[in-house]
């Protein structure tokens, strides 16, 4: 017997395993399909349209009303309610009815009229900070059209040509231009991230399944013997399985996301491959390691939730690396889910070469270092497993 | 058996377990400590963005000293090019440009509206939404002072001109979260699902392990007892223990990282024990539905990301689909995110969150009786098999 069949002898046996747990099979089949569906669902209209907000009307004038409608003419917004007062609308501000409200003032016509610059004040709830952030914008937006419109009528009528009226407005324009996620959608930037994080935990639990279901079943004589009695062969037939199922997955997310989606993917899939399968086999590691702290399988579990259940937060999509303090960027570091997200991005947006995102790679690499150590943790207690 | 004794046997049980010990003391103090850590900061501050200067003139040396001067970003104009800060860009040592074209000065003066651009990486929003906000602020104040020097040349007294510039004003006023932090964002809404997911696992394991030791044939308080006795019992036992966790979460985490908590305390204390009651009820069921404690770490671990993310705080519920509003009333975490968010940050009255009061005693009824005719009935089976 070889050692690649000895490798595939302990797969065979895993595989069997898997055919015959519901348990096991649940793992990798419906239960990740299900997390990454409900994540999907909630994410999926990628743009807020139509966020409620409320309005103070105090001018009930002309160009007051025509506020509110250049407010509700945008897609983001819509105006939930009319208040007949600020502490009304306060009161829906602070259970979430509304995200925000405007307040136009008394004498507001009367004073624009004037040239005396009133001012229309919007309450924002920034506890929500996405929300408020998407609110902020779209109304600055209006509201500066809106200005934009009145001062261009009162130019034009002072100084009788449109072009010069039109630079009175507003002498410096402005072009922006995002890079990459040119939709500015939130499903690119949250999704893409999110269903990759929830990938790891998935990873690291069917490993840690894959090993405490099989002493508890007693099935450690069996592995071993399927593998000739190798220990490095059982261990790698044991991971190959999941190798297998995880890299379908993977690749799922990432089809769905750049393919399914009409997201661009401007890199080499090849690469992102690449960076995929690392990924998987130092998440493998890490969870062979967890099992080797007790060889327990409650245990092994809880160690496993406690690395990876954060993983999200520590990945610096939400909030930038660059402004993290030193434990955050270590625990950062610590995830190798955080190396991946970067391969990932520096794929689909430009295309990094394999040169420029070596160093990323590198780093993932380096938790394979831990490989011996577990090695001999397995060694040393495997004495016990042969019969 | 009295009940106190009871009580005792209960928490002996709990205190022997050291993977339950793990999870509801050593994974709760973990948390509270290490998930507030990359939001330390609080806020997006001096991002590396390039300005190339393709003008250098006084007046654009002014604006690129004005990028400098807000806080979200810090300008490094050493890239002569678009393309070398592009390639800044993707080698992340930079977060954005801003191209001022040359000519800049010239064309503003003679009316010809010059553009400046701004090219910023989309894929991280707060950094994008950071550099934009900087921008337009430099640009717009730039702007306004260019049309209040226009107004002045035509000999409008300078009062006057400050107010011409533009018609009306608009002010944004910041509330509850004021200064925009993103640790007030976080914190208060993620501590609660902690709560809630450390406490399940920690009862699933609980039951479990008691279903495991009755397959076995083992007698023991859980058993042989009285089914409303030992229910009552696991929620006095759970209950107080998490109590006391967030006690420490609102008490000292919270000053500790600086979150605002203005909720009344009474009220305070009122929707925490009601919305452990749902939790514990919860807790209680997973206990009699897990039969081994291998089941409840992966089962909870994994509810996690979607529960956080529908419960209305990170994006929002107008923009979620029905079915899935109705499907994350399941978990005690969503009326409790959205109840403790108005109550304790954004200073509702007890009035405004009855309605996630309420669902939070209709989940404590149902699981509690749910949780009551499994545990009658799987006693049954028992007896039934002896």
């Amino acid at each position: 017997m070889n050692y690649v069949q000895k490798v595939l002898g302990a797969s065979k046996e895993e595989v069997k395993a898997i055919g015959s747990s519901w348990y096991m099979f649940g793992f990798i089949s419906w239960i990740p399909l299900l997390g990454f569906v409900l994540i999907v669902a909630i994410f999926l209209s990628g743009v807020p349209r139509d966020l409620p907000i409320g309005v103070v009307d105090y001018d009930a004038s002309q160009i007051s009303r025509m506020q509110l409608s250049n407010i509700e003419s945008s897609a983001t917004l819509k105006i939930k309610k009319q208040y007949m007062s600020v502490k009304s609308a306060a009161h829906d501000l602070k259970d979430g009815t509304i995200y925000a409200f405007v307040i136009i003032p008394e004498h507001f016509e009367h004073d624009l009229r004037k040239g005396m610059q009133p001012s229309i004040t919007v309450m924002l709830n920034t506890q929500f900070i996405l929300m408020s952030k998407i609110l902020h914008s779209a109304l600055t937006q209006v509201l500066m059209n809106s200005a934009a419109t009145i001062d261009f009528v009162t130019s034009l009528v002072e100084d009788q040509r449109p072009e010069m009226a039109k630079s009175a407005v507003a002498p410096i324009q402005m072009q922006i231009t995002p890079f990459f996620n040119t939709y500015n959608n939130y499903f690119l930037f949250l999704v893409s991230a999110m269903l990759p994080a929830l990938w790891s935990i998935f990873i690291v639990l069917t490993m840690l399944i894959a090993l405490g279901e099989m002493f508890k079943q007693g099935r450690e004589s069996q592995w071993l013997e399927g593998s000739g009695g190798s220990l490095s062969a059982a261990l790698l037939g044991k991971m190959l399985p999941y190798m297998v199922v995880q890299m379908l997955w993977g690749l799922a997310i990432v089809y769905f996301v750049y393919g399914v989606m009409p997201w661009p993917f401007a890199g080499s899939w090849l690469i992102l491959a690449a960076g995929m399968f690392l990924t998987i086999v130092v998440y493998q590691l890490i969870a062979l390691a967890f099992y080797a702290i007790e060889f327990e399988y409650a245990a092994a579990l809880s160690f496993g939730a406690v690395f990876t259940a954060p993983a999200f937060a520590a990945m610096g999509i939400t909030f930038p690396l660059m402004n993290m303090g030193g434990i955050a960027v270590a625990w950062h570091e610590l995830l190798p889910i955080s190396h991946y997200i970067h391969i990932q991005i520096s794929q689909a947006n430009y295309g990094a070469s394999l040169a420029s995102i070596g160093s990323t790679f590198f780093v993932l690499a380096l938790f394979l270092l831990i490989t011996p150590l577990v090695y001999w943790r397995y060694k040393s207690r495997s004495k016990v497993w042969v019969k | 058996m009295s009940y106190f004794k009871l009580l005792k046997e209960e928490f002996i049980a709990i205190l022997r377990d050291k993977d339950i010990l793990l999870t509801i003391f050593g994974g709760v103090l973990l948390y509270s400590f290490l998930y507030p850590q990359p939001y330390l900061k609080e806020s997006v501050t001096a991002l590396p963005v390039a300005v190339v200067d393709y003008d250098r003139s006084d007046l654009s040396r002014k604006i690129s000293y004005m990028l400098d001067a807000s806080p979200q970003i810090a300008v490094d104009s050493s890239y002569l090019s678009e393309k070398e800060a592009k390639e800044a860009i993707i080698n992340n040592t930079m977060t954005a440009m801003i191209i001022i074209p040359s000519h800049f000065k010239r064309d503003l003066h003679l009316g010809k509206e010059p553009v400046i651009s701004v090219g910023a990486d989309a894929s991280y929003f707060l950094i994008y939404g950071g550099v934009v906000e900087a921008t337009m602020h430099s640009v717009l104040t730039q702007s306004a002072q260019q049309q209040v020097g226009e107004l002045l040349k035509k000999s409008v007294p300078l009062v006057t001109a400050k107010m011409q510039y533009t018609p009306f004003k608009t002010e944004f006023i910041n509330t509850f979260n004021i200064s925009g932090s993103y640790i007030n964002y976080v914190i208060p809404a993620v501590f609660i699902l902690i709560l809630q997911q450390t406490m399940l696992i920690g009862m699933g394991m609980m039951g479990a392990r008691e279903n495991e030791a009755t397959r076995r044939g083992e007698k023991g308080y859980y058993n042989s007892e009285n089914i409303l006795a030992v229910m009552s019992v696991r929620y006095l036992s759970f209950v107080s223990i998490f109590f006391i966790h967030a006690l420490f979460f609102f008490g000292f985490s919270f000053s500790f990282f600086g979150v605002p908590h203005i909720a009344k305390i009474g009220e305070l204390l009122l929707y925490t024990f009601s919305f452990f009651m749902a939790v514990g009820s919860l807790g209680v069921l997973l206990g009699a539905v897990f039969k081994e404690r291998i089941y409840p770490t992966p089962v909870i671990l994994l509810s996690s990301l979607p529960l956080v993310f529908s419960a209305g705080f990170v994006w929002p519920l107008e923009m979620m689909p029905q079915w899935l509003i109705w499907l994350s009333h399941i978990a005690p975490s969503t009326p409790g995110i959205q109840g403790f968010l108005r109550l304790n940050q954004m200073g509702a009255d007890f009035s405004q969150v009855i309605g996630q009061f309420g669902l939070l005693w209709l989940q404590t009824v149902v699981y509690t009786l749910l949780a009551y005719f499994l545990l009658v009935r799987q006693r049954k089976a028992v007896v039934d098999e002896r």
